[in-house]
């Protein structure tokens, strides 16, 4: 293991500056790392291939210093990973890092590469399906309502019907005992008026 | 097995090979010793850069997982004190995508946080193989 945890070189190769960075990239190391690497490339020149197959391993630093060393080249020079060992693209997947850099068939689909996005669309979709399930549920309970409202609606034409019917039944009761015997009680004693002993 | 270390900012790199033998010795398979080792080294580096410069770290296998207890001291009083209770140590232990914790949460298969300005206890917990995971720890 070297003393400072990463090693930088660049060499030239077919026109293209390889940049060779080795050995453990954490967050002590990853300070140092702009520098050197730009020092490094300034002598070669040519579009940037890092060369990562000596990362043994890489932490979050690390991962936002590489990150943020293939953003920022000097002079409009372009960078690419190549030889990125599968731990390595592990961590810069999973931050969603250096994506460009990294040959295509190493990215990540973008769900993974962007989990933030795909968990807001993730959860816009379940909003979506949670609102379909409220809207069917409300028209639903409107439908059942309608269903209720003419019943009670038909029962109330019902009940009007059963009151026409005692009110007529009970008319024709009335009617029958009008002759027999109401009638005549109530005309049979004194006539409530004109009183006779009642001055006018 | 058991492993307790104490680690600062000079043994990290010592602290992920311990970690790396120590969770392959617990039976974990090579890619997901990796990454306790990359989950372990983070909670570590939080500890280093938030919680005194230093802290401890104890790793034990408890019913077919593998626990990483991290612990570390805080700033102290006097300097919870200058700022604002425990919105010091509880600000830089959040969960920022693309940070370390946010990391580590991704990793472990159970992962709790307690911070404050009196330091943080952090336990991160990886399922062994030919374990279901879930029965440890509330």
């Amino acid at each position: 293991m070297a003393d400072d945890g990463v090693q930088v070189r660049a060499a030239s190769l077919n026109g293209a500056c390889v940049l060779w960075i080795a050995g453990e990239l954490d967050l002590i190391a990853a300070g140092a790392l702009a520098e050197r690497a730009r020092a490094a490339i300034a002598a070669v020149p040519g579009p940037v291939v890092i060369d990562l197959s000596g990362l043994k391993f890489v932490d979050v630093r690390g991962a936002h210093a590489l990150d943020e060393l293939v953003r920022t080249l000097p002079d409009g020079r372009t960078a690419a990973f190549r030889r990125c060992p599968l731990r390595v693209r592990r961590v810069l997947n999973l931050l969603g890092l250096a994506a460009d850099a990294l040959p295509a068939r190493d990215r990540t689909a973008p769900q993974l590469a962007m989990p933030e996005l795909a968990a807001q669309v993730r959860r816009a979709r379940l909003e979506a399906a949670g609102s379909i399930l409220d809207v069917s549920g409300t028209l639903a309970r409107l439908a059942s309502t309608r269903v209720r409202l003419a019943s009670t609606i038909e029962r109330a034409g019902l009940l009007r019907e059963q009151g026409r019917q005692a009110v007529a039944s009970s008319r024709a009761a009335r009617q029958q005992l009008t002759p027999a015997g109401r009638e005549p009680e109530l005309s049979a004693g004194q006539p409530p008026s004109p009183s006779p002993g009642l001055p006018l | 097995m058991t492993l307790e270390n104490s680690f600062d900012s000079g043994t990290l790199p010592d602290l992920r090979r311990a970690v790396l033998a120590e969770a392959v010795a617990a039976g974990m398979p090579d890619d997901r010793a990796h990454d306790v080792v990359l989950a372990v080294h983070e909670l570590a580096a939080n500890a280093v850069c938030h919680g005194g410069g230093a802290g401890w770290l104890r790793m034990e296998t408890v019913l077919g997982e593998l626990h990483c207890f991290i612990s570390d001291a805080g700033w102290g009083d006097a300097h919870a004190r200058t700022r604002t209770g425990n919105t010091v140590a509880v600000r830089q232990w959040l969960i920022r995508p693309g940070h370390g914790l946010w990391l580590v949460r991704d990793l472990a298969d159970h992962l709790s946080i307690m911070s404050g300005p009196a330091g943080s206890e952090v336990t991160a917990m990886f399922t062994l193989p030919g374990h279901r995971g879930g029965h440890a720890i509330s």
